[in-house]
């Protein structure tokens, strides 16, 4: 139980040679100085005790570095970490109570389960039935216990996960770190450990920082959320304001299944009155939207403009589009669409209250819908940045 | 898209050419006469070059068949208690062992801490470099080994001498000398062959996964437990398999021996091969060359077997 705080950290691979330096501009969409290739820019923020805290992206924005960094298995090149008011830039990881689980779960392949749990208590020579107390106790929260002889080739992939977890939590750390846990799993059981681990989460309560790559781990665990792209923090905060209030484009797109839809557009103001054009159809915005963006001092400007495919409703007169493709998915049918101004959009419908949804949206079927106005969310086109907050 | 058209497969395609109604004609209609009849070239020509030799070689051990001999009488197991009776080969087995054990323990060791060493060298470049360079002894025949090291440690004219002299070190004859061939020989081999290992080992270090060296240092395992919970149990089937093709190997060993030393000085480096080259082969008596080959398959047959029950067939990984 400990609060982490990190200070402006920063981590800079030096690059050895300029043929190297080359390659990763061109081959990556690293950010390249002539330090070398920075995977973390900046990284400022304070986890408060307790918390549960997601570090989420696409692969290669520095999710999985920062965590190294917080463990202490890569070296920190600027800025401070700080766990439980210590700062932890030079201690080695053995020596900052934390605790790890990896994605290949990282077991000792010779060992038990017994002796996989109780190997660093081993090291730090924990006496004898203390380490037995723990282990057993861990075991019975995994659910684990009939499995404290066998070896981890002898189990499946999600046994294998709870030892992994069964040995993070015999240490009782003050910082408990996941590095992606559940992406070797199958859709199932990620969804069954995901619920292992909210619970696991109120029983041992302490604090913990959870990497991944998917979003609906990231929503459905964190306290609060960090999403990063390119080694740089794009916005904190919890699953609702992510998803409600997104910074910019790339959080409004990575952020919700399917996935946010974009429209090129313009936004209008007259006077204290804003309203949005696009694909031909003006739409006035609410009043609290206009508010905002008098507060922020926008007016009239190209925008882009995003719209979640679950508020996107059909009416009779709007933007006109043909369907492209159809998924049926019981209560709901995503409906790709092309509009008139070749913009591709996703629709969820609900099927509840329509006949034979799949023939209504059958290929080349014309489709006209609307959204909400209340709903919708502003860009700057250029930067992407959110025009509201 | 043709549906209609069957898809092509190798039963329908025989079917088709009429291969099928020949193998019918021919009695081999079901998939085991075929498959037999298909592989029967290939047994042939193994019966041939692996069985014949081998029933050979057991028939001749219990003949006293010499090639300059007309007759050839079978005489049971009288090569095989002449060969025990002899002291001079009871003593090549003692020296070949001697040898193997020797070679094989120098071999691994340096083998392992090579590769530990060049797989910790963080720049790939110098990585690269050091692995190609330290391949390179593995690469040369056996021949241009024996010749350089028989120029290098001529009693005469060789370097090593002339670098011993000028530090007014003692020079040795070191092939003539019974203290000094037999562990120039170690030597030569584990100098020749520990590129093997270290090939084996460093490509078994660079299997094991970074997240276990990762979680043992979060468990507070230092460079000692490391290497004892998390390298060595990750190169346990990579060492006995190294182990076990080397003892093999080396228990065979007749070409350095050879070339550098003959065997001598006063059998000081007589192994089994070279007993049997001298009183089988030279002497034309192939009987009891025969008998010395089956003894010593045996010994690497039995040396093989303790590997693989002990070490291979144990590895939990």
């Amino acid at each position: 139980m400990a609060e982490v705080i990190l200070k402006h950290v920063k981590k800079i691979y030096p690059v050895a040679s300029r043929k190297e330096r080359e390659f990763e501009e061109t081959e990556s969409n690293l950010h390249v100085t002539n330090e070398g290739v920075v995977a973390v820019e900046d990284f400022d923020m304070t986890i408060a005790d307790r918390e549960f805290i997601v570090l989420v992206g696409p692969s290669g924005c520095g999710k999985s570095t920062t965590l190294n960094m917080i463990a202490g298995l890569e070296s920190i090149t600027s800025g401070e970490l700080y766990i439980d008011g210590v700062l932890m830039n030079n201690v080695e990881p053995q020596h900052r109570d934390i605790a790890m689980v990896f994605q290949s779960y990282a077991l000792y392949p010779h060992m038990t389960v017994y002796e996989n749990m109780s190997f660093s208590l081993k090291l730090k020579k924990v006496p004898k039935d203390e380490i037995d107390r723990r282990v057993k106790e861990a075991a019975e929260i995994l659910d684990i216990t009939q499995y404290l002889n066998r070896k981890p080739k002898d189990l499946s992939g999600g046994q294998r996960q709870r030892v992994a977890i069964g040995r993070a939590i015999v240490r009782h750390p003050k910082v408990f770190l996941m590095d992606e846990p559940l992406s070797n799993l199958d859709a199932k059981l990620r969804n069954q450990m995901r619920a292992e681990i909210i619970s696991l989460r109120h029983r041992i309560d302490t604090t913990f920082v959870y990497v991944t790559h998917d979003q609906t781990e990231a929503m459905t665990l964190g306290d609060r959320i960090v999403i990063m792209k390119e080694g740089v923090v794009q916005q904190i905060g919890t699953s609702q304001e992510v998803f409600e209030k997104p910074v910019n484009t790339f959080v409004a797109g990575f952020i919700g299944t399917p996935q946010m839809n974009f429209f090129n557009g313009e936004l209008k103001r007259e006077g204290d009155s804003y309203s949005i054009k696009t694909e031909g159809v003006e739409i006035a915005l609410s009043s609290d939207k206009c508010e905002r963006l008098i507060k922020n001092n926008i007016g009239s400007q190209k925008i882009t403009i995003g719209v979640r495919p679950e508020h996107i409703s059909l009416c009779d007169e709007g933007i006109n589009s043909k369907v492209e493709v159809s998924e049926m998915l019981g209560s709901t049918i995503h409906v790709h669409v092309s509009t008139d101004g070749n913009e591709k959009v996703i629709l969820v419908i609900q099927t509840m209250d329509l006949n034979e949804p799949t023939k209504m949206f059958a290929s080349g079927k014309p489709v006209t819908f609307t959204f909400n106005p209340k709903l919708v969310h502003l860009f700057d086109s250029e930067t992407g940045h959110n025009l509201e907050y | 898209m043709d549906n209609k058209r069957p898809a092509v497969t190798t039963d329908n395609y025989l079917e088709q050419s009429g291969f099928m109604k020949l193998l019918g004609r021919l009695g081999m209609r079901n998939s085991r006469s075929f498959a037999i009849t298909m592989m029967l070239p290939t047994l042939l020509f193994m019966l041939f070059m692996t069985v014949y030799p081998m029933l050979s070689t057991v028939w001749y051990s219990l003949t006293n068949f010499r090639l300059l001999k007309a007759e050839t009488d079978f005489i049971g197991i009288n090569n095989f208690i002449q060969l025990f009776s002899n002291e001079y080969f009871r003593d090549s087995i003692w020296v070949t062992v001697k040898f193997t054990l020797f070679s094989v323990f120098f071999e691994m060791l340096l083998g392992l801490l090579l590769a530990l060493y060049v797989n910790s060298i963080q720049q790939k470049m110098i990585q690269k470099t050091m692995r190609i360079t330290m391949l390179l002894p593995y690469l040369f025949p056996t021949v241009t080994v024996c010749l350089s090291w028989t120029m290098m440690l001529s009693a005469n004219y060789g370097v090593i001498n002339q670098w011993l002299n000028a530090l007014s070190l003692p020079t040795y004859n070191w092939f003539a000398d019974v203290h000094t061939a037999f562990p120039m020989l170690v030597i030569i081999d584990v100098w020749q062959n520990t590129p093997f290992v270290f090939l084996l080992i460093y490509a078994a270090l660079q299997a094991i996964p970074q997240d276990q060296y990762k979680a043992a240092k979060i468990d507070g395992a230092g460079v000692r437990n490391t290497f004892w919970y998390v390298t060595l149990p990750n190169l346990k089937t990579a060492l006995a398999l190294c182990a076990m093709l080397r003892t093999i190997d080396t228990f065979r060993i007749f070409d350095k021996v050879n070339l550098l030393t003959g065997g001598g000085p006063s059998g000081a480096t007589t192994t089994i091969s070279q007993y049997i080259y001298n009183y089988g082969i030279k002497t034309l008596k192939f009987g009891l060359g025969s008998a010395g080959a089956l003894v010593m398959t045996i010994i690497v047959l039995i040396l093989a077997s303790i590997y693989i029950k002990n070490a291979l067939r144990n590895n939990n990984g």
